[in-house]
């Protein structure tokens, strides 16, 4: 055999049968391509992320792969890290100083586009070891990410992995955020026709998109409060019994109420929030405040002390408490926000909002929760309620002072020509017009 | 051609005799006549307009005062804009022709709970757009011939104000009734523009050259407008929406 063949054969065996790299391989990805099970939310809630309500959903990345070449003997496999673990790495996926999870173990057999699907529960669970991770509705809630409320990024590794040899993979970005912001302050509530209107403090942190509104009962029922379905038993993320802190209702504060001034200069006293009882008291509380009862005007909000305290059954409403409602407490996070969203203001600098549709002369207690980027809603306000009157707006005032007028812009009743006073300013305007005609006829 | 010049002036000041009387200036720097290069043609004048506005629609009323009660006795503000075109050019006393004007005001307050002096926390917002097609005459033969930068207009036509009643729910309807409607209106201004080129001769001169405008005004004007109030036009109820009162701004002839 001459020379030349042989070191050519000793390359290509060697190429062919080197174990410590992968050859020629490729695992083609493309981020557009990757879907949702539960599909993807509102283009302005970064719907590549992970939110809360994908997790509890139980929503899956689905990720069509096209790989190339892939060599026999390795799987594929998906390891998770926070961004800039580099777990393509060994040392970051195992040993003393490992960063990153393992999400998805799979060996390609008989295709080359296989479609790899990660629960975005598995993702979240965290669960750092060489075996898979994999995640419950519970880590929804009580995982490393549930307690910040800032987006925190994430890369998925794709790589080929044999033993301690990994070849060249593909990285996806995203970002996971569970916690919603923080609850509005200083809320304010105002009677309107229908309507009650909401005043609020910003909040000042996260990256919060808007705010929404949660009323008891909703716009439409007429329940007053008790409206707790069976299947519902709590309708809080931490079920109230639960609840290990004390917390009697406690005082809701005084919560003076607009004086007979109205609005702007009889804005009542936000009520001072409840404070902390005694752990295992039935949450009695003292007095609430009488919002709003020098009439109109924004009442104060009352206490959010209505928290349970141990030994408590359920969440029914402390005693004494001025704004009663089991459906929500201030400080908590719905389970199933829609059921009692009754409005909304959109951007992180809306400081006032209204909720309309609501039935005049029934009270209703109302909480706002800021929303985050991902639609994330964060624990509710205390508690403020009030109830929803008639109004003299100046178009009453102007028809019970005799006023006809009105009707719209376009209804059709004109007289017949124009006369008297109006017959020399239409000449006017005429005569301008024939000038006009006459002039241009002149120019040509 | 000196002579003749000088006729042509003597017929104006005789004309004009008590205004330029007391304006004669030494304004030769800015005066047309004294421009190095041809003006450009002009044809349009745009102004900008603003001042207050209170409605007369409490005047439709004997002993009530529906507009004073829900959002009591400031005068208001509106903002305005107006085009004219200057079809015909009267020698030795200015422009003539129509113009068209539009101007919105709004006055909003809290509504009161019904059957109280109590203030709800909802608003009720009146929204007024006044418009108008007038005629227009400019009388700017004293700054083209005499440099006294000042010109003196009259208005006169047809108003219309398009007027709609709102709360935070839109606009309100009131016994099947919808709270908008248009009243229509006779529309009468008087007043005097300050020439402003004479400040920055160069600079008028170069935003002639540059972007056609040939004149820069300062203007004050005293306006007239009974919207609402005739039912020559149309015999439907009408809110009385108009008003009169002074109007500050700025226009430029083009």
């Amino acid at each position: 055999m001459p020379r030349w063949s042989t070191c050519l054969a000793a390359v290509v065996a060697a190429h062919l049968l080197a174990p410590g790299e992968v050859r020629a391989q490729s695992i083609e990805l493309n981020p557009a391509n990757v879907r949702r099970s539960n599909g993807f939310r509102d283009p302005s809630l970064n719907p590549t992320w992970i939110s809360r309500a994908d997790c509890l959903g139980d929503d899956k990345f689905i990720f069509p792969l096209v790989l190339n070449g892939f060599p026999v003997g390795y799987s594929l496999q998906v390891w998770v890290g926070e961004s800039g673990a580099q777990c393509e790495d060994i040392n970051n996926r195992t040993g003393n100083t490992v960063k990153c999870w393992k999400v998805v173990d799979f060996t390609p057999t008989s295709t080359n586009t296989p479609e790899i699907i990660i629960p975005v529960r598995d993702i979240i669970a965290r669960k750092i070891g060489s075996t898979i991770s994999t995640g419950s509705e519970s880590d929804c809630e009580n995982s490393s990410f549930s307690l910040n409320d800032t987006p925190q990024p994430l890369d998925l590794y794709f790589l080929p992995i044999q033993g301690n040899t990994t070849g060249t993979g593909k990285i996806y970005s995203t970002k996971v955020d569970l916690l919603g912001p923080a609850a509005p302050t200083g809320v304010k509530i105002g009677i309107g026709e229908n309507l009650l209107v909401l005043e609020w403090n910003q909040v000042s942190s996260g990256d919060i998109t808007g705010y929404q509104f949660f009323c008891d009962p909703p716009p439409g029922s007429s329940s007053t409060g008790e409206i707790r379905s069976t299947d519902d038993p709590s309708p809080f993320e931490e079920d109230c019994v639960e609840e290990g802190r004390g917390g009697a209702s406690g005082s809701t504060g005084k919560g003076n109420g607009g004086d007979t001034s109205g609005l702007s200069d009889g804005s009542g006293e936000a009520g001072q929030a409840g404070q902390g009882g005694q752990g295992g008291d039935e949450g009695e509380g003292e007095q609430g405040g009488e919002v709003g009862s020098g009439g109109a005007g924004f009442g104060g909000s009352g206490g959010s002390g209505v928290s349970s305290g141990d030994g408590r059954t359920n969440c029914a409403p402390a005693q004494g408490s001025s704004c009663p409602s089991v459906n929500l407490i201030g400080g908590k996070i719905l389970k199933n926000p829609e059921k009692y969203l009754c409005g909304s203001a959109s951007g992180l600098s809306a400081t006032k909002g209204s909720v309309s549709n609501l039935t005049n002369f029934q009270r209703y207690t109302v909480a706002i929760a800021a929303v985050d980027g991902v639609g994330n809603v964060g624990p509710l306000s205390p508690l403020v309620c009030e109830t929803p009157q008639p109004i003299d707006d100046f178009y009453k005032v102007y028809r019970d002072a005799g006023g006809r007028a009105g009707g719209g812009y376009c209804q059709v009743n004109l007289t017949e020509l124009p006369r008297g006073g109006s017959l020399p300013l239409l000449g006017v305007l005429a005569s301008l017009g024939a000038l006009a005609l006459r002039s241009r006829w002149r120019c040509r | 051609m000196r002579i003749q010049w000088l006729m042509r002036r003597v017929a104006v000041l005789g004309w004009l005799l008590p205004l330029s009387a007391s304006a004669q200036v030494d304004t030769k720097d800015y005066r047309r006549a004294d421009r190095k290069l041809p003006e450009s043609p002009q044809r349009f004048a745009f102004e900008l307009r603003m001042g207050p506005y209170r409605p007369r629609i409490d005047e439709e009323f004997k002993g009530k005062t529906p507009f004073a009660d829900t959002f009591g006795s400031g005068q208001g503000f509106h903002l305005g804009a107006e085009l004219d075109w200057q079809v015909v050019r009267i020698p030795y006393v200015g422009s003539l022709g129509p113009g068209f004007s539009w101007a919105y005001t709004s006055r909003s307050a809290k509504a009161k709970i019904s059957g109280s002096q109590v203030e709800s926390a909802e608003e009720t917002k009146l929204t007024i757009m006044p418009m108008s097609l007038v005629g227009v005459l400019r009388v700017d033969v004293l700054t083209r011939e005499l440099g006294v930068p000042l010109v003196p207009y009259g208005k006169a036509g047809l108003g219309l104000g398009l007027w709609s009643v709102s709360t935070e729910k839109g606009v309100v309807t009131r016994d099947g009734v919808q709270g908008r409607g248009r009243s229509w209106g006779t529309h009468l201004a008087l007043g005097g523009m300050l020439h402003l080129d004479f400040l920055e001769p160069d600079t008028a001169l170069a935003f002639d050259d540059e972007m056609g405008v040939n004149n820069t005004y300062l203007f004050f004007e005293w306006m007239w407008s009974d919207l609402g109030s005739s039912s020559m036009i149309e015999k439907r109820p009408q809110m009385r929406v108009g008003t009169s009162g002074w109007v500050l701004g700025l226009a430029l002839e083009f």
